[in-house]
């Protein structure tokens, strides 16, 4: 029974591959590949795992880890929200973010994890430890969250992902993944998720790999008309055989005319999409040319996200600092936002600095604001970082300024990275709130059949990164600290002992002469 | 015995109402003293919290890891706030500090301010009150004298004024750095011990070791205080043991209001250097450089340097016992892991207690430069490195060995002026002659 179970579950593994295409306002393009993976939920008697077209390593990390839900991302650029509206994926600062939710909740499987995570996608993720993971509350729902701020995403990263594909680099939209492009771009980010869903009653394993990149055609020497052959400088292929769906779907904007004519056109939350399926075209994927219908011209100013945060780090010196963080809210209702961030020890915090300043975008006037709810965990030296998470409610055209001050510490020698001088990434605060309309992630996300409620659609604001220099102690001087130090401290044990030994006696008679007192 | 024979002209100069006058007009300029410390403290505090807060308030020569007010309020904060504050990186103060602030951190910033002055200008009414205890109690007034001295020429009044007007300790109590209550502790322990109150000189001591760990070697002279009524043996082993008791007290009730998480924070801490914040001392540059294999080795050969002086010393001194403890409040100052100027000043205040020995000292010019170069060399040099970015650790650091071998030269020196001064005690007629060391 259970072998014929497997046997079955192996045959209704399901892969989709979809790529949306927005131009941007300011005519750059925005490429979001999303290849989904399905296979029901392994039975707790199912000792023995088949995989069909589901990565095995995947899975078979997934299991030894106790992993309930996984999100890996590696990101290369900022996104800019104020031009390009909001983004399709994580917005994260540069780095890789791991978030995962583990059964058991033991350190040990969250360092399997990482570091089995680290040796499949070819990144530093085994330098994920308890001095750089979080365990939020209210951000990310009991999850464990760890950020790498240093970490950069190249194509040793991109291979092992391009692989974990059923049809690899060779067909279908995988084809089109090619390295000269994909990282001569303004963002770039790439992850995996890995997530339990419910499909018609039935628990299944869901494998979601998303690339974005915001790629800009005149850096190509393309101008107001291209095709998308063009812009990845690849060939289409014919869809991937074992997709049950291949589509190129191109968010519609006025400014934007496509040959050939799209299979449909969809309408979703407020969008029109068009549609090139493969199925329609005898499985071959359609190679749309896009003509621009003003050219230079024909630049948009972006409608921003409800919710924008920038970070700043405040403050001069090599001592101290402090942050500012302003979390702006375009809308018209008030908005609950929670807000994360977490600093390495090294950068004390002094929460009792903390303060909350609202002003209206409308009239300018400010008044300050106490937190819903507020989580504070210190940091301890060397063992964990601080975290602070608040829950604000943002008045409807304003903007929140949060500022706390921390002292940098001082490290020992060898706790400097090999470019001391150039200071340490800090992790981006994160900003999570729930959009009051479907927003663009949420809408690709109905569009490409997740399961996701619209209500349960959370949309995270990652701030910048910034760059903290704490003050370096001289590199070359060990020996010398030693030998002068100890010399004071020899010096102070020689005279004391010479006071505590030794007595002042009188010379007399023939010595007298000797020594004057 | 010759000795008491010449002291005994020295009280006996002055006619009776004389000195009911002295002691009198005394005791109105030391109340002026301390009236004017404290004014002055509190005008800077309130005309210039400005000031206060951007150029002393970070000053790591005045406030440490260990005495910071800035991380006091923090702890405050979080356990007012129900977060254990001794659970993170920031608060490693003693939990009775937190007691003490309790109230205040709910009232105005002015009670605060005013508790850190009352606190400082006790020290100086304490100190005081030691120099008049030399003066007047009969085992320190009636001790032989060197021939043609005159007797106590700095009266308490002006060894108040001495403490109190110190720039360094302007200066601490001002940026409200909590070692102002271990220096309160400590001169308290000295001055029950000096009247034969051991029991509550013992508490203070305890309360002392509790703030600032270090005081915990002025158990020895104490016990050798109380050696001077009754059977030294037996007092020894009672004051250590009242001692301990007293410890352990504090530290079961901490613990269980705390969890042992408060030990690991305060004394585990500062016995393991584990912030490594420059201060004056020698601990943090010396634990920057080390090479990680050999840093518990040095830990232990550093703090034990300091604390192995505590019996050596008090008993070199076993005849003065409050010098004896005044040169371990000196050892502590230079030797302890989280110094600040705070930790000299007080040793300083206590120096003019026996200001007899000013004139055997050898090398004060030496040390005085010694001590001004370091002292204002410091700020000039953090500067440079922190703020300008033109220096680099390199030359805060020499500024704290100038300084640290100015302590240590003083120290020296006034340990050696107390035996000189000694022998010529017991040989008055040779005081003239050449002596040397042997």
């Amino acid at each position: 029974m259970a072998l014929l179970g497997s046997g079955r579950a192996g045959s209704t593994e399901s892969f989709t591959e979809d790529l949306v295409v927005q131009v941007l306002p300011d005519n750059k393009v925005l490429l979001h590949f999303e290849f989904n993976l399905q296979r029901p939920q392994p039975t707790s008697n199912d000792t023995q795992h088949h995989y069909h077209m589901f990565p095995r390593q995947l899975g078979e990390i997934a299991h030894r880890h106790n992993v309930e839900s996984l999100h890996l991302q590696f990101t290369q650029g900022n996104w800019r929200a104020e031009q390009w509206g909001a983004p399709t994926v994580n917005a994260q600062g540069v780095g890789a973010e791991v978030f995962a939710r583990i059964t058991n909740d033991s350190d040990a499987d969250w360092r399997g994890l990482t570091n089995a995570l680290s040796g499949v996608f070819c990144a530093s993720l085994n330098f994920i430890d308890t001095t750089n993971t979080n365990r939020p509350r209210r951000s990310f729902a009991g999850a464990r969250h760890a950020h790498l701020p240093r970490e950069n995403v190249c194509t040793e990263n991109l291979t092992p992902w391009i692989k974990q594909l059923p049809c690899q680099g060779v067909a279908g939209l995988g084809a089109l993944l090619n390295p000269y492009r994909l990282y001569n771009m303004h963002f770039h980010a790439m992850a995996v998720d890995l997530a339990p869903r419910s499909i018609g009653g039935q628990p299944v394993l869901a494998y979601k790999q998303t690339l974005a990149v915001v790629v800009d055609p005149k850096t190509f020497g393309l101008d107001g008309q291209w095709t998308l052959a063009q812009l990845v400088d690849r060939e289409m292929r014919p869809a991937c055989a074992v997709a049950k769906r291949s589509t190129v779907r191109v968010l519609q904007s006025d400014r934007v005319e496509l040959v050939p004519a799209p299979d449909r056109v969809d309408a979703v939350n407020g969008h029109t999409v068009s549609v090139y399926d493969a199925a329609a075209r005898g499985g071959e994927l359609t190679d749309v040319r896009f003509t621009m219908s003003s050219g230079r011209a024909g630049r948009q100013r972006a409608t921003p996200p409800a919710i924008v945060a920038h970070r700043f780090v405040t403050g001069h010196g090599g001592s101290s600092g402090g942050v500012e963080c302003a979390i702006v809210n375009h809308s018209d209702q008030p908005m609950r936002v929670s807000y994360m961030d977490s600093l390495p020890w090294y950068l004390r915090l002094y929460m009792h600095t903390l303060t909350a300043q609202a002003e209206s975008l409308l009239n300018g006037e400010t008044h300050s604001l106490t937190p819903a709810y507020m989580l504070y965990t210190p940091a301890v030296d060397r063992g964990r970082p601080a975290l602070v998470e608040l829950e604000l409610d943002l008045p409807p055209q304003s903007r929140v300024t949060l500022r706390y001050d921390f002292d940098k510490g001082f490290l020992k020698y060898s706790e400097h990275p090999p470019d001391a001088n150039r200071g340490f990434n800090i992790g981006p605060a994160i900003v999570t709130y729930t959009p009051k309309e479907a927003d663009l992630a949420c809408t690709v996300g109905a569009m490409l059949g997740d399961a996701v409620q619209p209500e349960e659609c959370v949309a995270r604001v990652y701030t910048e990164l910034f760059l903290a220099s704490l003050p370096t102690p001289d590199f070359s001087m060990p020996y010398n600290v030693i030998t002068f130090t100890c010399t004071i401290l020899a010096l102070f044990f020689g005279r004391m002992f010479n006071l505590l030994t030794r007595d002042f006696v009188v010379l007399r008679g023939g010595q007298k002469d000797k020594k004057k007192d | 015995m010759t000795e008491e024979k010449q002291s005994a002209p020295r009280a006996s100069e002055q006619t009776k109402p004389n000195i009911e006058l002295a002691a009198r007009r005394e005791q109105g300029k030391l109340i002026k003293v301390l009236l004017a410390g404290s004014a002055l403290r509190l005008i800077i505090m309130l005309l210039f919290p400005q000031f206060v807060e951007q150029h002393l308030a970070g000053r790591v020569e005045l406030s440490t890891p260990v005495t910071s007010y800035k991380r006091l309020v923090e702890g405050l904060y979080l356990s007012s706030h129900g977060v254990s504050p001794f659970d993170g990186g920031v608060f490693h103060q003693s939990p009775l500090l937190l007691l003490l602030f309790k109230i205040p951190y709910y009232l105005p910033e002015i009670v605060t301010n005013l508790v850190f002055i009352l606190a400082d200008a006790a020290v100086a009414l304490v100190l005081a009150k030691i120099t008049g205890a030399r003066h007047s109690l009969p085992q320190f007034s009636q001790r032989a004298g060197v021939p043609g001295e005159q007797a106590f020429a700095c009266p308490p009044s002006v060894v108040a004024m001495l403490y109190l007007f110190n720039p360094l300790m302007i200066g601490t109590t001002v940026v409200k750095s909590t070692i102002v209550f271990s220096h309160l502790a400590v001169v308290l322990a000295l001055y029950m011990g000096m009247h034969g109150k051991i029991n509550a000189s013992v508490g203070w001591a305890a309360v002392a070791a509790h703030l600032s760990l270090y005081p915990a070697m002025l158990v020895v002279p104490i016990a050798l205080m109380a050696g001077k009524r009754q059977m030294l043996r037996s007092a020894v082993v009672q004051t250590v043991a009242k001692f301990a008791v007293a410890v352990l007290a504090l530290h079961v009730a901490f613990t269980m209001a705390f969890g042992k998480q408060y030990f690991l924070a305060t004394f585990d801490f500062t016995l393991r250097v584990a912030d490594l914040q420059p201060n004056v001392g020698l601990f943090w540059y010396f634990f920057i450089e080390i090479f990680d294999e050999f840093r518990s080795f040095f830990f232990v050969v550093f703090q034990l340097t300091a604390l192995a002086f505590a019996v050596p010393v008090s008993w070199r001194f076993r005849r003065e016992p409050v010098f004896g403890a005044i040169m371990l409040v000196g050892v502590i100052s230079a030797l302890k892991a989280y110094p600040s100027w705070g930790d000299l000043a007080l040793f300083l205040g206590l120096l003019p207690v026996y200001e007899e020995l000013f004139k055997y000292l050898q090398y004060s010019f030496l040390f005085g430069n010694l001590l001004m170069y370091g002292i204002g060399l410091a700020p000039v040099f953090w500067h440079l490195w922190i703020e300008q970015g033109s220096g680099n650790a390199n030359f805060f650091y020499a500024a704290t060995l100038v300084y640290e071998f100015g302590q240590i030269t003083m120290l020296f020196d006034f340990g050696s002026a107390m035996l000189r001064r000694e022998l010529d005690i017991s040989e008055p007629e040779t005081r003239t002659h050449a002596v040397i060391q042997e």
